[in-house]
C-alpha cells in the first residue's frame, strides 16, 4: 500500500480534529496520537483510515465511544477510545 | 494439523461464574469466539494482540487490537466486529489485577495449530527488561 501525501495531509487533519474534542483529548489519545506521529515520521505508511462513533443511544448527539480502523504497511489496527472525562 | 472453521463457533449457554479462574477463562473463551467469528474458511492458526493503554493520571484509557490468521506461510489479516472483545479486556485486566496483583498493559491470544488456544500477558516491567 502506498500512502500518498495527500492522504498523510488528511490524517494529520483527522489527527488535528481530534485534538478538539475536549475528552478525546487526553492521555490515552495522546500516547496514540504519539506512536502514528513516529510511524509517519518514520515513513510508514499509515492510512486506510476508517472511524466508527459508538452510540448506546443513537439520538445522543454524544457518542460513548469511538473506534479507529487505520493500517501501518499494510496491517489492520484497531484503537478504542472511550468518550468520557478523562477518558 | 487442525483447520479451525466457522462451525467451531458454538456459543455455550451462559454459566454462573464462580471463581476468578473461571471467570477469566470464560473471558478468554469469548475472546476466542469473537476471533472465529472473523475467521477466513480455512486456517492453520491466529495470533490476536490485545492492547490496554491505561494508568493514566486523568484516568484515561485505550483498548487496541491487531488480528493475524496463518495458513501455512499465508497470512491474512482481519479485524473483530463490534465493541464487545474491547470491552471485555479492561474486565478481563481488572479481574486479574484483582486476583494476583498483576498490572499487564497487553496481551496476545493465540490459537495453536493443534487446536488449543493460549495466552501470554506482557507487562510494563517486562518491557523494560526487553529494552
Amino acid at each position: 500500500m502506498i500512502v500518498s501525501k495527500k492522504e498523510r495531509r488528511y490524517f494529520a487533519k483527522l489527527l488535528e480534529v481530534f485534538q478538539r474534542f475536549p475528552n478525546f483529548n487526553n492521555s490515552a489519545y495522546k500516547k496514540w496520537e504519539n506512536e502514528i506521529t513516529r510511524s509517519l515520521q518514520n515513513g510508514d505508511d499509515v492510512g486506510n483510515v476508517t472511524i466508527r462513533f459508538n452510540r448506546v443511544d443513537p439520538h445522543n448527539p454524544r457518542p460513548d465511544s469511538l473506534t479507529i480502523e487505520y493500517e501501518v504497511n499494510g496491517v489492520p489496527y484497531q484503537k478504542r477510545f472511550n468518550n468520557q472525562p478523562g477518558g | 494439523m487442525v483447520f479451525h472453521t466457522k462451525k467451531d463457533l458454538i456459543i455455550s449457554p451462559e454459566v454462573k461464574l464462580s471463581n476468578p479462574i473461571e471467570e477469566q477463562r470464560q473471558i478468554i473463551d469469548v475472546l476466542y469466539r469473537a476471533i472465529l467469528v472473523v475467521a477466513p474458511e480455512k486456517f492453520s492458526r491466529a495470533v490476536c494482540r490485545f492492547e490496554y493503554d491505561h494508568g493514566f493520571e486523568d484516568g484515561s484509557s485505550s483498548v487496541g487490537g491487531q488480528l493475524t490468521f496463518f495458513d501455512g506461510d499465508e497470512k491474512k489479516y482481519a479485524v473483530l466486529k463490534g465493541d464487545d472483545a474491547f470491552d471485555l479486556v479492561p474486565k478481563l485486566h481488572a479481574k486479574m489485577k484483582s486476583h494476583t496483583g498483576g498490572d499487564w498493559d497487553a496481551f496476545t491470544l493465540f490459537i495453536n495449530e493443534d487446536g488449543t488456544v493460549t495466552s501470554k500477558f506482557e507487562y510494563p516491567e517486562e518491557q523494560k527488561a526487553n529494552g
